[in-house]
């Protein structure tokens, strides 16, 4: 029955076909008598997948015709005339027709010049306007011209709904990304990466050139992730590298310098005005610091220190940095055989002394054709990457930024050094060794040794063989072989490795990570047409294994005569025992799925998906999983009431739902283990080696958490595509959210995962784009997009509040994040500050004695203890009870943004072009923690903000810096919490190529160069280094900044060349 | 046909993969209880696992050593920074509060664990088994003592066994806390070695019966009340230590801190004590016993510096100087100390009021860093056993001749003036505070003879009386023209004092995280 429509509708066509061409040629007979021929063939795609809908015209002529569902044509054309065959996202074909052959098969390839008219969803394509669900595509030639080494740092404000930031200003750290908002409370909530087909779990950006990435997709709604199942629910990004297409051999290269720098510092008090400090806050250590002689007697003053000469440490920490690029690149192609290759280099330095980026990666694509029927497609990747540094964020006790701020910038001017300069040396008899938390900067950053390596290998080969015209069978295997390493040295001139008062002696750190991760996807596609009726059928099945090994060694006491040979003296030293050294697990994730994808008259569309996954990660009866999704969408442009409106190019209503998961925990959450670590105990005279419970107990019925998306959306073009408008509102529920539950401490264990509570996610996407100007020589576009989100906690376990502690500094440990029911992500929870205490709250003040009382309704701190001084920091008492206690902590901020978007201006003028890209985000809490630290004021040893010299002092009362000495809990309070909001100029670039007669002259292809920087400018009130922060970084606790890497300014100049 | 045939290969060769019981992957790294329990060597690393959580909890010396030493008529943390703990200003989300009591509820569920899986397992003798489980038993208890002392109080803290494993549990009274600490230390008595059979450091049957007389103690005591005849009990367990006849007393009493400092065991002195090392030179088994409540040793290159935090109460050194010819003052609160910069010698130190204890000596250590050694703890000593002794004899018949001799026992090693009688519960009071101070047992014994808030004020009182007044050492062990002889004394020594409530400070607040997480618990008075 089928066969007798296909070929009814066929024959009707042909039908239809011969009577134009022969009306055709009955006219064309009377202007010339020319010879006239009938031609056909099958016009396929770039693998041999029929193409319906292409457009087959004589060249030159109005004569032309559309392939029909299995890519057929049938065209009368004039001998010697050549036809030309188009269609949407390939490149446009011509084909001579000359002698007997009738017959021309017709191969298009991709142009992925028109790259925005497809998509890459999950498993396959889609043209955009087919497109049923959300799915962003990052327009990479923006992307591709600021000047980053990773592709992710120049993701800020292009995509709606993708918010992407810092941690760390750090050369070559990953970025954060969101994909609309976070779901999960405890985990991760990273979106899933998938390049060329498949998943890669700890996904380093570092691997790829940004210029090899022929498109990135971000699916973001539930229709279009639930393909990816248990893993879809954070979005997912799908990364298409390069892929060989026909044609001659082309070799290009590119090459970029960037300067960059710090954008701004931070000002910290002056050599007077920090013994001026230093002596109010103890005088008799400041008076044996600063103003004793070599003989111990007191000669000197305060005062002697006016206009003292200030060792500015930020100035030494902080260099003018430079990188370096080469990409080269080949490509070539026969009709059977093609390749892409390329490799990058690139060195990138940190503005921060000794910290340094490097990469390097080669990619080869290798396509061959063997028959019709049979494609074998190869891609390979290889990347080095190395980051060198310090860590500024250091631990909870130890920071490198700690140092650069407090370390005294001035020395006893009454002793004798002779020719040594004890600023720079670790000079026990000035500052005390044998406190770490005040190590030398500069020493630190020239001694201090960490290095983190990656080596990753992918392969893919995939194998498509097209079993009948509507049936094809793909099979993928991929291999991601991917090896991390960090060495981490100590020298005697280090903190850590320090030898007075030693914690370990000299010491070292490697740390081998192994992930091995094997995958083979399977799926057969099925698609045909019928009338209206146009089908496409997926089936598919995917295996994925992923093994993991982990070596550690940690070597302690190395002597210090073999510290000159740095991280390779670890084997002189002696192998710690108290770590975990060797570990190994294996991860297994198993998967049907299947798609349904159906349009009628090319107006309905309708896509449904669904997805079993089985996951090792969760025990038997808990490891199997569901995830449905469906989707409609309404080409209303194509309806005749909206195409008489003539402006209207394009009107598409899409709506969805569908289901995905998350299963980021770790593999063995669902077991009772025993671990070796800190178990061993000490009998009669030696160890004896023990086994203890994990502090984390097993849940044997974990599952995954599920997000629920509902999707809906309008795509509008007006004015031919001149204007277009996406807009799309979303709300997502994320149900029995994976949390790492904190037990009551009597179970004897600290946390076991959970599955409980409720997030929802509610936001609005809307995109604009625009061309303003279109003449022959000059063009203005622009593009704009905004974003808006919502996060609501709808449950939480036992409808109990979940409090967050950033630990960034072991002494301001209290729970600074709060998460409850009915309120969003992200809250910061502390204290009110309510300025400080003024002579006139006590009763009987006296400034020349201490006792003195508050008087009635002016709270004092629980305890009481020490006694309140005028100055002291105060708080906001909010249970009215005259005490300041914990109980009087309250939301004092939140970490999200309202809305975050990005603009973009090009203008073009022939060869000349120039784009400027702003990217904002508004609405967002900072908690400013670097003040609580560095205006801190109670260690007299330690250099401050020089906002601490309008601190209160009997003669300076009219200000909200508490006194030296003065301030109150060790907590966060209001005063720190900083409105991150900002506007930046991210990205300017202007570029020139050079017009065909000058290349011509020089006998190259194409040729330009271009002048690029990066956050140029940032408008913002925030007083930190920059807004874009985030340290220890999670979805409870946004926006910490604490001794975070400066983020840089970038000048580039680049040059791309091809022959 | 040749294409269907194809269809069915790769279709089948699609689904092919997809069996899911392929997916239960046992974990490769870490080892189930179930292999675990399963050999004689297994057991014991599972035991070593139990003791490592006492290296855990006290590894900071707070909970064993300082805090029942601060604020009490022994001594006071001599500190200006950071001492919230050790100076009742706290609240109940103090950090180190919750360190101890997760670390020693670690310790019970690793206990229970093992009791568990000793149950099930089938690859131990019967005999092994037996005491195995007497040994998980008496650590248990030991554990659920601490936190019964610290936390529980009348209503006491929650009891979880190997039938409650992962039950959230409320509080169990105190008095049953005590019955289950009194009937897990009697299955110990009936199944442990002998001390001199039993490996040194590991738990022994005399050990038990020590902890048994001192458990009976604080079951009579307040704030309960004896209404089973405890302070018999006390006496009987105590007599039997006394009557086995292998403990004695060291004739020296410093040799028994020495052998501490430099991790022997004295096994006929000490029943218990719990080990520090700094094999590997590894700082996470070594403590901070000599660098918090040692000589003070400024100059860290004379072999380890001694911050020495604790000071003692400026009764306890005039108690001593009452007596010089008693061997423990000078040991236990020396007037020396070793400045920087002086060769590593000593120097007379001018405060009176705030020497440091000096019980233990880290410059006998060998190894150590930072703040951290591996000093030994003593937990039950015998002269404890005789003091326990002659306190519950004096309870039971008043003025007793034994329990009179038993106390001249420890003062004649200590070359003390002998008390001739009649011997008063004040004087075994005392006695135990010259014998035992700075280990770990003061505010616990103030507690539960129900006289804290009394010595709390006494010694506040004693210590302001003695500002301003001249160093009574200073003519005997001072040399030259000190600058000033006067004790400073500074508001902050009695800021511990001042704070103290009554009402609350006897025990420890229950932390927020356990009330937070448990909602079956309720918080202790006052917090």
């Amino acid at each position: 029955m089928k066969n007798q429509l296909t070929l009814f509708i066929k024959k009707r066509k042909s039908d239809l076909l011969v009577f134009l061409m022969i009306l055709c040629g009955v006219l064309c007979s009377f202007s010339a008598q020319a010879q006239v021929k009938t031609i056909q063939g099958v016009i396929s795609d770039e693998v041999g997948i029929p193409l319906p809908g292409a457009t087959v015209m004589e060249t030159g002529t109005k004569n032309g015709v559309t392939s029909d569902f299995d890519g057929n044509y049938t065209i009368q054309v004039n001998q010697g005339a050549s036809i030309t065959i188009s269609y949407v996202g390939y490149t446009t074909k011509v084909v001579l027709i000359q002698g007997e052959k009738s017959t021309y098969n017709i191969g298009l390839d991709p142009d992925f010049q028109q790259l925005d008219d497809v998509v890459v969803v999950g498993f396959g394509t889609v043209r955009k306007k087919d497109l049923t669900g959300s799915v962003a595509s990052v327009k990479m030639d923006k992307l591709t011209e600021a000047p980053v080494a990773n592709f992710d740092q120049a993701l800020a404000g292009r995509v709606t709904g993708v918010q992407v930031g810092s941690d760390t200003g750090e050369p070559g750290a990953g970025l954060q990304i969101t994909i609309r908002g976070g779901n999960t409370i405890n985990g991760d909530n990273s979106p899933l990466y998938v390049l060329d087909g498949f998943i890669i779990e700890n996904f380093n950006p570092g691997i790829l050139n940004p210029t090899d990435i022929q498109s990135i997709d971000i699916l973001k709604d539930a229709s279009a992730t639930a393909i990816y199942g248990a893993r879809g629910a954070n979005g997912v990004v799908l990364i298409t590298t390069k892929q060989a297409k026909s044609g001659k051999t082309r070799i290009s290269y590119e090459t970029r310098l960037d300067v960059k720098n710090v954008a701004n510092k931070l000002e910290v008090l002056d050599a007077y005005e920090f013994v001026k400090l230093a002596d109010e806050i103890n005088p008799s250590s400041a008076s044996e610091k600063f103003f004793g002689d070599d003989s111990g007697a007191v000669v000197g003053g305060v005062e002697d220190y006016l206009n003292a000469p200030t060792a500015n440490w930020q100035d030494e920490a902080f260099k003018t940095a430079y990188t370096k690029s080469h990409t080269m690149k080949v490509a070539s192609g026969s009709e059977a055989t093609k390749l892409d290759a390329s490799i990058n280099l690139v060195n990138d330095e940190g503005t921060l002394l000794k910290s340094e980026f490097k990469k390097i990666n080669g990619r080869l694509n290798l396509r061959h054709k063997v028959n019709d029927k049979l494609d074998f497609n190869l891609n390979t990747i290889y990347a080095n990457t190395e980051r060198l540094g310090l860590d500024t964020e250091g631990t909870s006790s130890y920071s490198f930024m700690r140092n650069l701020i407090t370390y005294p910038n001035v020395v006893n001017k009454f002793k004798d050094y002779g020719d040594s300069n004890p600023l720079y040396g670790i000079n026990p008899d000035e500052f005390d060794v044998n406190n770490i938390f005040n190590w030398h900067p500069i020493v630190s950053l020239n001694n201090e040794y960490r290095k983190r390596e990656t080596n990753q290998f992918i392969a893919n080969l995939s194998v498509k063989y097209r079993i009948t015209r509507n049936l094809d069978f793909e099979a993928k295997g991929g291999y991601n072989g991917d090896f991390r390493q960090t060495g981490v040295f100590n020298n005697s001139n280090t903190v850590y490795g320090r030898l007075i008062n030693p914690i370990n002696g000299i010491n070292g750190t490697m740390d081998y990570q192994n992930y091995k991760t094997l995958s083979n996807i399977n799926t057969l596609t099925y698609r045909n047409s019928f009338g209206k009726h146009n089908l496409n059928v997926l089936v598919g099945s995917s295996l994925n294994s992923r093994k993991i090994t982990r070596t550690f060694i940690r070597s302690i006491q190395i002597p210090k005569y073999a510290e000159s040979q740095g991280i390779n003296a670890m084997d002189e030293g002696t192998l710690s025992s108290t770590d975990d050294l060797i570990g190994s697990s294996e991860e297994r994730i198993q998967s049907l799925l299947g798609r349904l994808t159906y349009a009628y008259d090319n107006k309905y569309l309708l896509t449904a998906s669904i997805r079993r996954d089985g996951s090792s990660k969760f025990g038997p009866g808990h490891n199997i999983g569901y995830f449905p999704s469906l989707a409609l969408s309404w080409k209303a442009e194509e309806e005749e009431f909206i195409k008489n409106l003539g402006f209207i190019s394009q009107l598409k209503f899409k709506g969805g739902y569908g289901k995905t998961g998350n299963d980021r925990i770790p593999g063995d959450a669902r077991f009772d283990l025993f671990t070796s670590n800190l178990a061993s105990y000490f009998l009669n005279g030696s160890e004896v080696l023990g086994q203890r419970p994990t502090s984390s107990g097993a849940n044997p019925d974990i599952e995954w958490e599920t997000t629920s998306q509902y999707n809906a959306g309008v795509d509008l073009g007006l004015f031919n595509g001149r204007i277009a408008i996406t807009a799309e509102v979303y709300e997502k529920t994320t149900d029995d959210l994976l949390i790492n539950a904190d037990t009551p401490p009597s179970l004897g264990i600290s946390s076991v995962w959970k599955n409980s509570g409720t997030v929802r996610n509610r936001g609005l996407e809307l995109a604009l784009s625009t061309s303003n100007v279109k003449s022959k020589n000059f063009r203005w576009t622009t593009d704009f997009n905004i974003s808006f989100n919502q996060n609501k906690v709808l449950s939480l376990p036992e409808g109990k509040p979940i409090f967050g502690n950033p630990n960034y500094y072991w002494r301001y440990a209290s729970n600074q994040y709060i998460v409850e029911e009915g309120k969003p992500l992200g809250n910061m929870f502390g204290y009110i500050s309510d300025g400080v205490y003024q002579p006139e709250d006590f009763a009987n003040y006296n400034e020349d004695d201490a006792s003195h009382t508050l008087i009635a309704g002016q709270p004092d701190y629980d305890g009481g203890s020490p006694i309140r001084q005028p100055g002291d920091e105060k708080y906001k008492d909010l249970n009215g009870d005259g005490k300041i206690t914990p109980d009087d902590k309250t939301i004092i901020g939140n970490g999200l943004p309202k809305h975050f978007g990005g603009l973009g201006n090009t203008f073009s003028y022939k060869g000349l072009e120039l784009s400027a890209f702003f990217q904002w985000s508004y609405g967002n809490d900072v908690m400013n923690a670097n003040r609580l630290i560095f205006e801190e004021m109670t260690h007299s040893a330690q250099n401050q903000y020089a906002s601490v010299k309008n601190r209160w002092t009997p003669t300076n009362q009219d200000t909200d810096m508490f006194r030296a000495l003065g301030r109150g809990f060790e907590d966060v309070s209001s005063r720190v919490i900083e409105d991150g909001s900002y506007i930046r100029l991210k990205t300017v670039n202007l570029s020139y190529a050079f017009s065909k007669k000058v290349l011509d002259k020089l006998q190259v292809n194409s040729l330009s160069i271009f002048l690029s920087g990066q956050n140029l400018i940032t408008w913002t009130d925030y007083s930190g280094f920059d807004p874009d922060v985030s340290v220890n970084r999670s979805a409870i606790m946004p926006g910490v900044d604490y001794s975070s890497y400066p983020v840089s300014r970038t000048f580039s100049l680049g040059l791309n060349i091809t022959f | 046909m040749k294409s269907k045939i194809l269809i069915f290969a790769l279709s089948s060769l699609l689904f092919l993969q997809s069996c899911d019981d392929q997916l239960d992957i046992l974990p490769e790294d870490g080892l189930g209880s179930a292999t675990l329990y399963q050999n004689d060597a297994g057991a014991l690393a599972g035991l070593s696992g139990v003791y490592s959580r006492f290296v855990a909890a006290y590894r900071e010396s707070i909970l064993n050593a300082m805090y029942p030493s601060a604020v009490t008529d022994e001594g006071f943390e001599n500190r200006s920074v950071n001492r919230f703990f050790l100076e009742n200003s706290f609240a109940s989300n103090n950090a180190q509060i919750l360190d101890s009591w997760t670390l020693l509820y670690e310790g019970v569920y690793a206990a229970n664990i093992m009791l568990a899986e000793l149950e099930n397992s089938t690859g131990i003798s019967e005999t092994s088994k037996a005491v195995f489980e007497a040994e998980a038993r008496f650590l248990r208890s030991y554990l659920l003592f601490e936190l019964q002392k610290n936390f529980g109080g009348i209503e006491g803290i929650p009891l979880p066994t190997e039938n409650t494993l992962k039950q959230l549990l409320p509080r169990t009274k105190g008095v049953d806390v005590y019955a289950q600490i009194i009937a897990d230390l009697e299955y110990a008595e009936q199944n442990l070695p002998r001390i001199q059979e039993a490996t040194a450091g590991r738990a022994s049957k005399d050990a038990a019966q020590a902890l048994l007389a001192r458990v009976n103690l604080f079951r009579a005591g307040a704030p309960f009340t004896n209404d089973g005849d405890y302070y018999t009990k006390a006496r009987d367990w105590a007599k039997k230590v006394m009557e086995n006849g292998y403990q004695e007393l060291n004739p020296s009493y410093e040799d028994i801190f020495n052998k501490l400092a430099t991790e022997q065991y004295d096994t006929k002195e000490v029943l218990f004590q719990i080990g520090f090392y700094f094999g590997n030179q590894d700082q996470n088994q070594s403590n901070k016993l000599g660098s918090t409540i040692g000589m003070r040793v400024d100059d860290g290159s004379c072999n380890n510096r001694g911050y020495g935090l604790i000071s003692a109460a400026i009764t306890l050194t005039e108690a001593y100087r009452n007596d010089p010819s008693d061997e423990r003052g000078l040991w236990n609160v020396s007037p020396y100390y070793v400045p920087n910069n002086n060769n590593c010698e000593f120097r007379t130190q001018f405060n009176q009021t705030a020497y440091p204890a000096s019980k233990y000596r880290r410059f006998l250590e060998s190894g150590g860093t930072g703040s951290y050694g591996p000093h030994h703890f003593p937990v039950l000593r015998y002269s404890d056993v005789l003091l326990m002794y002659a306190e519950a004899e004096n309870k039971l018949n008043p003025g007793s001749a034994a329990a009179l001799d038993a106390v001249n026992q420890v003062r004649n090693r200590a070359k003390a003036t002998p008390l001739v009688g009649p011997i008063t519960e004040a004087l075994i009071q005392e006695e135990r505070r010259l014998e035992l101070c700075f280990e770990g047992l003061r505010k616990y014994d103030l507690i539960r003879w129900g006289i804290l808030e009394e010595k709390v004020n006494e010694t506040k009182a004693a210590l302001q009386a003695a500002d301003g007044s001249e160093n009574t050492d200073w003519p005997i062990y001072g040399s030259g023209s000190p600058a000033t002889r006067t004790n400073i004394t500074e508001n902050y020594y009695l800021d511990g004092y001042n704070n103290y409530v009554d009402s609350k400070h006897q025990l420890l607040p229950i932390p927020e995280q356990e009330i937070g997480a448990n909602d079956l618990i309720t918080q202790n008075p006052g917090w």
